[in-house]
């Protein structure tokens, strides 16, 4: 009850930002993107459309305030996973399985932005995404390569290769998930795509 | 009179120009920015002409994706049922699926982003249709190897065609995201090399 005049009350900058940023992912992940418009983000927050504007001046500068959140987020972690001290059997099993979790949780958030920066082929998306997917990329590649001297996988393996063959597999599973209109592949899939990595890299 | 020829297509080359120039727009500058007014522009022929060949937008979009049921899945079903060993088949089907969707670059982003952009349900649905053959004839020719003794028979079946189906969308991005970079014939060897690895015994 308290929570409610709360909400109502004058709020700081960084709360009301995070209120937007909810609202707007209620509708990506409840409704549909093509229902993100202004008036619909002020009903979802309770908030009047002028107050939104005042925290975002574009709709485009929200959806990236998010992916920026979900760079911290999941970036942050798999980059620890990569430069930690273990094998880089391990640090693959980690990696993957940290990256499927988070994926359940966000429920495809990534392909939802991604589609709306392709659709409206917005620079201030693409330029946000572009890092973030070649961060991934990257840092698989660097554990596959540590592996690869650790003397443990394949060294006619391309690291490049292998990681871009890695990052169709979490979009295709939202794409099916979209059609068949149902949850992604649980967790043990990640062990199920591990399981081949691992054959593509063995001797 | 012969000045007027050079210019005037016939019906059916009208159609694959617009056709053409819409997956351009979709790709260079962004589905938001296909309007039939400014496609009209791009071809240099008024809107009306436009909808001498295309009743409405929605209609030219249904078109591409028929092309994509007729000049994709059909070959891929044949390529799938052809008389052939199963590893020579799986080659021709991952080079054959990467080469037409680098020609027409574009198709996967008008459908997977009208998949996800608009709810819409008879567009959804032959979406589905397009995206669950693909995985069907890919099925088809990994049981037929494993049938043949030549693939590991412990493999998941359904999860290697998930995995398989990441490599449209991962090439998707690739091009929009590295263009200049990216090699769509070395990726083609590359990802069968993968395939096949996976299902050697």
């Amino acid at each position: 009850m308290d929570e409610n005049v709360i909400i109502r009350k004058k709020q700081p900058t960084a709360v009301r930002r995070i209120q937007i940023k909810n609202a707007v992912l209620a509708i990506l992940t409840e409704k549909g993107i093509n229902q993100l418009s202004w008036k619909n983000i002020a009903k979802e927050c309770s908030l009047s459309e002028g107050a939104i504007y005042r925290h975002f001046k574009s709709q485009d500068a929200i959806l990236q305030s998010i992916i920026i959140d979900y760079k911290e987020s999941l970036l942050q972690r798999l980059k620890e996973i990569t430069l930690s001290k273990e094998s880089a059997e391990k640090r693959l099993d980690k990696f993957i399985c940290t990256q499927f979790t988070h994926l359940n949780k966000n429920k495809g958030l990534n392909l939802l932005i991604f589609s709306q920066a392709s659709y409206s082929n917005s620079e201030l998306l693409l330029s946000t995404l572009k890092p973030i997917f070649n961060l991934q990329k990257k840092y698989l590649c660097k554990i596959i390569m540590d592996g690869i001297i650790e003397g443990v996988w394949c060294k006619t393996i391309s690291p490049e290769a292998l990681s871009e063959l890695y990052m169709g597999i979490p979009l295709s599973i939202n794409i099916e998930a979209d059609f068949n209109k149902s949850q992604p592949k649980d967790y043990t899939y990640c062990r199920e795509v591990q399981s081949f990595i691992l054959k593509i890299l063995s001797k | 009179m012969a000045k007027t020829k050079q210019v005037r297509l016939s019906t059916q080359e009208r159609k694959i120009q617009i056709k053409e120039n819409i997956l351009s727009i979709i790709f260079n500058e962004g589905m938001q920015k296909l309007s039939t007014r400014y496609l009209a522009q791009t071809i240099g022929i008024s809107e009306g002409a436009l909808f001498r060949h295309y009743p409405s937008k929605r209609a030219m979009i249904e078109g591409i994706i028929q092309d994509v049921s007729d000049e994709l899945i059909e070959e891929l079903k044949i390529i799938a049922s052809l008389n052939e060993a199963a590893t020579s088949r799986l080659e021709k089907y991952i080079c054959f699926t990467i080469n037409y969707l680098f020609e027409k670059k574009g198709i996967t982003l008008l459908l997977f982003t009208e998949a996800s952009y608009k709810n819409e349900a008879g567009l959804k649905q032959v979406m589905s249709t397009i995206y669950k053959s693909q995985k069907q004839y890919f099925a088809k020719i990994i049981l037929d190897g494993i049938a043949e003794g030549i693939w590991d028979e412990n493999i998941n079946v359904d999860h290697l065609t998930s995995l398989y189906m990441g490599i449209p969308v991962t090439m998707n991005i690739e091009t929009i995201l590295h263009l200049e970079t990216f090699n769509h014939n070395e990726f083609c060897k590359q990802m069968e090399y993968f395939i096949l690895k996976v299902l050697a015994k």
